[in-house]
């Protein structure tokens, strides 16, 4: 799959443009998200990727125009089916929320109400937006329940969310979030609460509705192997932009961003005992509040120079479909250079991994440049 | 639940033998002869009656004999006789209760029903103004006593607009509906200002917790409106510590009428109470308190229950 991202015939779902949000704060100002664009079309899926607190969910609540406080300010602009979505009143967001984009959350143990039935967190907005009888709408919840694979669906209509399990919770969250037939699907982190096995079935499930219903779907997650081979385009994230993006294949094949490098060295291996240490990106993600010089990556990166430390790169095309914001892209002649330099310089993140401390077993991605 | 339960009940066993006990030992306390302080001061010269009484009453028998026998009986509904005024103490209540009960219901809703609005609708603008005129009242409202504002409320509606009347009572049995509403509803709401500004105060701020939750969040993203999300959302997980403290304001409401009745000369509990203070009617005393005592610790069982049978999450273990 993934191949071609572009669609010539048809027109874009979604296009996101210079999409900023900034927190102030007392500390400063939070660049959460600070100038991400990409289009999605119809039908297809989008991973964005990067560690926690890159700035994905504030992306996916901003193109939502959910909440996020008073203290917010955005810019740039979202067109949603040709409409401005920044600029509608929310009355009119209300009518497109739920029904044309919809959202599953994270925690499907915080997100769905304990004390309300699930027949009716299941049906209330599809009452609300079709206006449907109760009939229809306890059968139609039972319909969903069942195409989410809940078992006796009928019982668990009038059951409370601690009735289930973690892993039912999340299909109880998918069926309401497909319940409206939506054109737009955000999964923020679908499976990050839940346990390994269940995950994969989740996954599954959700890649099976996207298809049936021809629904687009960004898929939120911190870890590069959830999103691999189930989309179609990926972002890379860091410090509230986008570092790497391009088509899955090319993300995974062609790795160009030391920070997607670093990502893919820290997928969690199915056949490795669970209690593993995975492979962790060396130092932590900058505070946004501060306002760093140069390449955000830069303090972290194995293959950093001078310049790196100086001139912040722009995301630039190294191909058709595939843009990087790096000076010294992996795989080329000059990350090679910038590998051996720092390794004589002894610069610690660059020592850290060909001494094997951070655990690297993605040969194909070798950071000597070789593959 | 069957557990739980049982714990509350010990609990409320244990609470009532302590108050009745303390209630008892009420007259123990009292200097000199138990009979001196169970009759009125000019029959203390007539040592036949006194003697009479004794022996009635068995007042040689040690006092732990005493006390069981005054339980044993208040379990049989059976509180003594007043002394000073021959009145059976069971019947006194009898008598009483209704308007008491009466007011401290009415209070409870009127301070329950102002309060939910108050609360959710604050607490869905924090800090805009309806918040701030509110959170201006509910300040005044806790910094008035009660019989402050009973005062204002007679001269407002009484003295100045002539509305209501000021004191008595037309009992619902005698006078019809209406007639008793124009007698309570001042008193009520007298009673109901403090609870109805701590109600409003705790919706609130459970409501500003509650909006917090994801599953707001995720009520939102389905495209429902702000007053469903609400009311059926939001106003839903705060009902249920609403509902207990309704109960526990309802339970000390029934042993709290007592200035706003005297306020109103109202023929409840209350003002027994204060006349068989005094008239040093000490067994009419003793009775009231056990019967108020009693009532306060049943109510909150009774509200714990409730509580049990309305969390889903507690409900189904
Ligand atoms: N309301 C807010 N006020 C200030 N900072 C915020 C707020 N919401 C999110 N942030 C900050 O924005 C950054 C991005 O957060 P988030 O989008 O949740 O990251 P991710 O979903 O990638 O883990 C974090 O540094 C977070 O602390
Ligand atoms: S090589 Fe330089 S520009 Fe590229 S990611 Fe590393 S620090 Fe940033
Ligand atoms: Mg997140």
């Amino acid at each position: 799959m993934a191949d071609a991202t572009t669609h010539p015939g048809d027109a874009p779902l979604l296009v996101v443009e210079d999409l900023a949000t900034h927190f102030a704060i007392d500390a400063g100002l939070v660049r959460a998200v600070d100038g991400v664009s990409f289009e999605l079309y119809p039908g297809q899926t989008l991973g964005i990727v990067g560690e926690s607190g890159s700035g994905k969910t504030v992306l996916a609540r901003t193109i939502m125009r959910l909440n996020l406080g008073g203290n917010v300010r955005t810019s740039g602009s979202v067109r949603f089916s040709n409409q401005s979505l920044l600029d509608l009143p929310i009355s009119d967001m209300t009518k497109i929320w739920g029904r044309e984009i919809a959202m599953v959350f994270q925690d499907p143990m915080t997100s769905l109400n304990p004390v309300v039935k699930i027949g009716r967190q299941v049906t209330e907005h599809v009452r609300k937006h079709f206006g449907i009888s109760k009939a229809e709408a306890r059968n139609l919840a039972i319909e969903l329940l069942q195409s989410v694979r809940i078992p006796e669906a009928e019982a668990r209509f009038d059951s409370f969310p601690h009735e289930l399990s973690g892993g039912m919770r999340q299909r109880v969250s998918i069926a309401i979030a497909l319940a409206c037939n939506p054109k737009l699907l955000f999964a923020d982190e679908p499976t990050t609460a839940l346990d390994v096995t269940v995950q994969h079935q989740i996954l599954n499930l959700l890649g099976m509705q996207q298809q049936e219903r021809d629904m687009a779907m960004v898929l939120v997650t911190h870890d590069l192997g959830v999103v691999a081979g189930r989309t179609d385009e990926i972002i890379v994230m860091y410090a509230g932009k986008i570092v790497e993006q391009a088509t899955t294949s090319e993300i995974f094949h062609r790795t160009s961003h030391p920070y997607t490098e670093a990502l893919l060295r820290s997928i969690p291996k199915i056949d490795q005992p669970s209690h593993t240490r995975l492979a962790a990106i060396a130092g932590r993600p900058p505070d946004l509040a501060d306002s760093l010089e140069g390449c955000s990556f830069s303090p972290r990166c194995p293959y950093a120079q001078e310049r790196c430390f100086e001139e912040e790169p722009e995301l630039e095309a190294l191909a058709t479909d595939h843009l990087s914001a790096c000076w010294y892209p992996v795989g080329t002649p000059e990350n090679q250079e910038a590998w051996e330099k720092n390794l004589l310089a002894g610069r610690p993140s660059t020592l850290a991994i060909a001494n094997g401390q951070i655990v690297d077993d993605v040969s194909v991605h070798l950071p000597s440049g070789t593959s | 639940m069957g557990k739980i339960l049982a714990a509350r009940l010990a609990r409320l066993v244990a609470t009532l033998f302590a108050v009745s006990l303390l209630t008892f030992l009420l007259v123990e306390q009292l200097p000199g002869d138990p009979v001196t302080a169970l009759l009125p001061p000019e029959a203390l010269h007539d040592l036949e009656t006194m003697e009479r009484i004794r022996t009635e009453l068995r007042l040689d028998d040690p006092a732990l004999v005493r006390y069981g026998r005054w339980v044993t009986d208040a379990l049989q509904g059976d509180l003594g006789k007043s002394y000073i005024t021959d009145q059976r103490v069971a019947d006194a209540i009898r008598d009483r209760i209704p308007v008491t009960m009466e007011l401290a219901l009415l209070a409870t809703v009127i301070a329950a029903v102002l309060a939910i609005p108050i609360g959710a609708f604050s607490a869905y603008r924090e800090g805009g103004r309806f918040d701030r005129v509110m959170s201006g009242f509910t300040t005044a409202s806790l910094s008035i006593p009660a019989f402050v504002a009973a005062i204002f409320f007679i001269w407002l509606f009484t003295l100045k607009f002539n509305w209501l009347p000021s004191t008595g009572w037309n009992r619902i049995t005698d006078k019809g509906l209406l007639a008793n509403l124009k007698t309570a509803i001042l008193p009520a709401s007298a009673l109901a200002l403090a609870p109805l500004a701590i109600n409003a105060r705790l919706i609130r701020a459970d409501m500003i917790g509650t909006l917090k939750e994801d599953y707001i969040l995720s009520a939102r993203a389905k495209g429902l409106r702000s007053r469903y999300i609400l009311m059926r959302h939001a106003l839903r997980p705060s009902s249920l510590t609403a509902i207990t403290i309704f109960g526990l304001q309802f339970g000390a409401l029934i042993g709290g009428t007592v200035v706003i009745e005297t306020i109103f000369a109202l023929p409840g509990l209350g003002t027994r109470l204060i006349s068989g203070i005094y008239q040093r009617d000490v067994t009419m005393i003793q009775g009231i308190t056990l019967f108020v005592a009693t009532v306060y610790v049943v109510v909150n069982l009774l509200v714990d229950l409730l509580y049990l049978l309305l969390d889903p999450r507690i409900r189904r273990q």
